[in-house]
């Protein structure tokens, strides 16, 4: 009796197996599998914009996070840049050999969200025979408006490391416009392959000007990325105002911290922030307050690195100090208090201005001191 | 008891044998849906330099020192660590915002990987950046014998006008003189004296001056001004040596004149100032002084 149980068991499960392998041939989701999509999934691409004529290529990262959203025919995709800020967002449904845009949105430089506005025609991508037609716009506070339409058609298939892939081209026109007025419109030419079960492979492009490159570089797991997207660093120069010298003291900035420029940001030099009248007076005035017995001999170069607010007021000082190798060193606390004193008892500064307006900036003034003497003041 | 032995043997063998058969066939199913490997493309060495290359390019895309151009570099090191421009992008927001003992970090290894582009262009951020004369001088010198009968211009300036400055600046002026004259002589026959900037006559002459040859920077000063009429920081200087001597004082008035006419073209830079930066309160005490002649 046990014996014909267990050759059941064992047709059974044959038949199970072979049940599975035939759905995997007939699979035709061309985006990543929905069992890794449960937990995501992250892309890395490398993104090549080429001048026509070849002259100059750069190459961006994007990363690309796909998961699946409240339901399994609900696709949430989030873009990061290098810094892994995520500067886009979009949820898609799957409808069979469809994909439809429910919503998307975008983060830009000072971290507000944008949404866009989405067109009756939403289907992003259609892995079957008939065309896809989508349509999205959004508009800018500074009165800049984008308006994309795009049609797209999956023209054959392809094999990619020997996987099944779909060859998908799109033809997409944008068109920019500001306060009414067409700035530009562009046609871009683009196509795209989608391997099975793992999703965008890759994708070119090209519009009049420039064409495109997307190329699948890594895959990542969501926690690496996670921990990656983890790392806290700032801007090169980056003043923590907690950190300061004058840390307990009033100062405050007109714009936000993020919108800060820096001193040298302006085109003509006597708009960049500034002691008022330039280096010479600000010697003058350093040397009519020096104490010299305070300088203890002391060699390098003392930078105070501070903020003028587009009041013209100083404040948040930090240093950095270094021997003349180069390398970093400790002077002397007194010597480091005293100019600061000197320094922030300067009552009014030059602030930068650009672009129309009087901006807060990040500045800086180095003391080069030789054997307790103050030889130059940069920059 | 024997048979009995035999008979359980066999019966277990066999159950066993399903079990491992059924597990096997477990094993084959779950094999099918256990998950791809994670992709990582393999690039060809030519593509890992091109793709570092086109990243470095890449930080343009950004403002210069945000986290993104970090990241970006340092994927493009990932590919390639041999690429010095990578090592010198990496070194230039420390530089222009005053950090200087992070300066090193990035220029020190773009020197190393390529002092032919490298060196010479330190020595300059050494002269104007950190007033650093010793090292610039280092750097031009070491520089120099890269490219034999032939002038170096890191920043579109030669080596030889900013080795004099760095002289001049040291205070020792014979060797200042060697190297503008030399910079002068060279100058003058391979594009023509009428192209060289106002800068070449401004510190030869300063270093006569210096030198209290006062005649002789005046006539460095005149010969600049054939070729720069509106060089206030020439017509400065010259009024200056024209004071030290104490000449006509219409000659001086009418050159203080020029000076403060042609003010707003005095030579200025972007990041840092120039050596002897002409300011309004030198006119001032040039007129001021013009007054107790």
């Amino acid at each position: 009796m046990k014996q014909p149980l267990n050759i059941a068991l064992l047709l059974g499960l044959l038949a199970v197996a072979s049940i599975y392998a035939t759905q995997k041939k007939e699979n035709n989701n061309f985006l990543a599998n929905p069992d890794i999509l449960k937990t995501g999934i992250v892309h890395k691409y490398y993104y090549s914009i080429t001048e026509k004529g070849g002259y100059t290529s750069e190459t961006d990262i994007e990363y690309r996070y796909y998961q699946q959203g409240k339901t399994s025919n609900e696709l949430i995709e989030k873009r990061y840049n290098p810094a892994f800020k995520q500067d886009w967002e979009s949820t898609y449904q799957l409808q069979g050999n469809k994909v439809k845009l429910e919503q998307r949105s975008t983060m830009n430089w000072y971290g507000d969200t944008l949404n866009f506005g989405l067109g009756d025609e939403r289907i992003y991508l259609n892995f079957g025979t008939d065309e896809a037609l989508s349509e999205v716009s959004i508009s800018y506070p500074n009165g800049f408006s984008r308006h994309i339409t795009q049609e797209t058609r999956a023209i054959g298939d392809t094999l990619i490391n020997e996987m099944p892939a779909k060859i998908v081209t799109r033809n997409r026109t944008i068109v920019n416009t500001k306060v009414d007025q067409t700035v530009d419109t562009t046609e871009v030419k683009i196509k795209e392959i989608y391997v099975q079960n793992f999703g965008l492979w890759s994708m070119v492009g090209e519009d009049d000007k420039q064409s495109y490159e997307l190329i699948l570089v890594e895959q990542l797991l969501p926690e690496p990325f996670k921990k990656m997207a983890q790392h806290d660093m700032k801007r090169v120069g980056y003043i923590d105002f907690d950190k300061t010298l004058d840390k307990e003291k009033p100062f405050s900035l007109c714009k936000r911290q993020i919108e800060m420029v820096d001193y040298y940001n302006s085109s003509d030099v006597a708009n960049r922030a500034h002691f008022i009248g330039g280096k010479k007076p600000l010697k003058a005035y350093v040397f009519d307050r020096l104490e010299e017995q305070k300088l203890h001999k002391e060699s390098g170069y003392l930078t105070f690195r501070f903020v003028v607010n587009c009041e013209g007021k100083a404040g948040r000082f930090t240093t950095d100090q270094s021997s003349f190798e180069y390398a970093q060193k400790e002077f002397h606390p007194e010597t480091v208090q005293h100019l600061y004193e000197i320094l922030k008892s300067v009552p009014q500064w030059s602030p930068n201005t650009g672009r129309g307006q009087i901006r807060d900036a990040y500045t800086y003034i180095t003391f080069i001191l030789k054997d307790g003497k103050i030889t130059e003041l940069l920059p | 008891m024997n048979h009995f032995f035999i008979k359980t043997a066999w019966r277990n063998s066999e159950s066993i044998f399903f079990v491992f058969l059924s597990l096997l066939v477990l094993l084959l199913v779950s094999a099918c849906h256990q998950a791809t490997p994670l992709y990582k493309k393999e690039f060809t060495p030519e593509q890992k330099t091109q793709y570092a290359k086109q990243l470095l390019d890449g930080v343009g895309r950004y403002y210069q020192g945000m986290p993104e151009n970090y990241f970006l570099m340092q994927e493009a090191l990932s590919l390639d660590t041999s690429n010095a421009d990578i090592y010198r992008e990496l070194g230039v927001a420390p530089l222009k915002r005053g950090l200087i003992s992070q300066f090193q970090d990035g220029y020190a290894k773009a020197v190393e990987l390529n002092p032919l582009a490298w060196q010479a262009w330190r020595g300059y951020l050494h002269l104007y950046f950190h007033r650093d004369y010793n090292n610039a001088i280092k750097d031009f010198d070491a520089a120099d014998p890269l490219t034999p009968n032939f002038v170096d211009y890191p920043q579109s300036q030669s080596i030889d006008l900013m080795r004099g400055i760095c002289y001049l600046m040291k205070e020792d002026y014979p060797r200042a003189l060697h190297y503008f004259d030399k910079h002068f002589a060279y100058e003058s026959k391979e594009i023509g004296i009428k192209y060289l900037e106002n800068k070449a006559f401004l510190y030869q002459g300063i270093s006569h001056f210096k030198m209290g040859a006062f005649q002789k920077a005046i006539d460095i000063f005149d010969l600049g001004l054939q070729y720069n009429t509106t060089a206030p920081d020439l017509y400065f200087w010259k009024a200056k040596c024209l004071l030290a001597l104490q000449g006509d004082a219409k000659a001086i008035t009418t050159t203080v004149e020029q000076v403060k006419q042609q003010f707003n073209r005095r030579n200025q830079r972007g990041y840092v100032e120039e050596f002897y930066q002409l300011y309004w309160s030198d006119v001032e005490e040039l007129e001021a002084a013009l007054e107790n002649l």
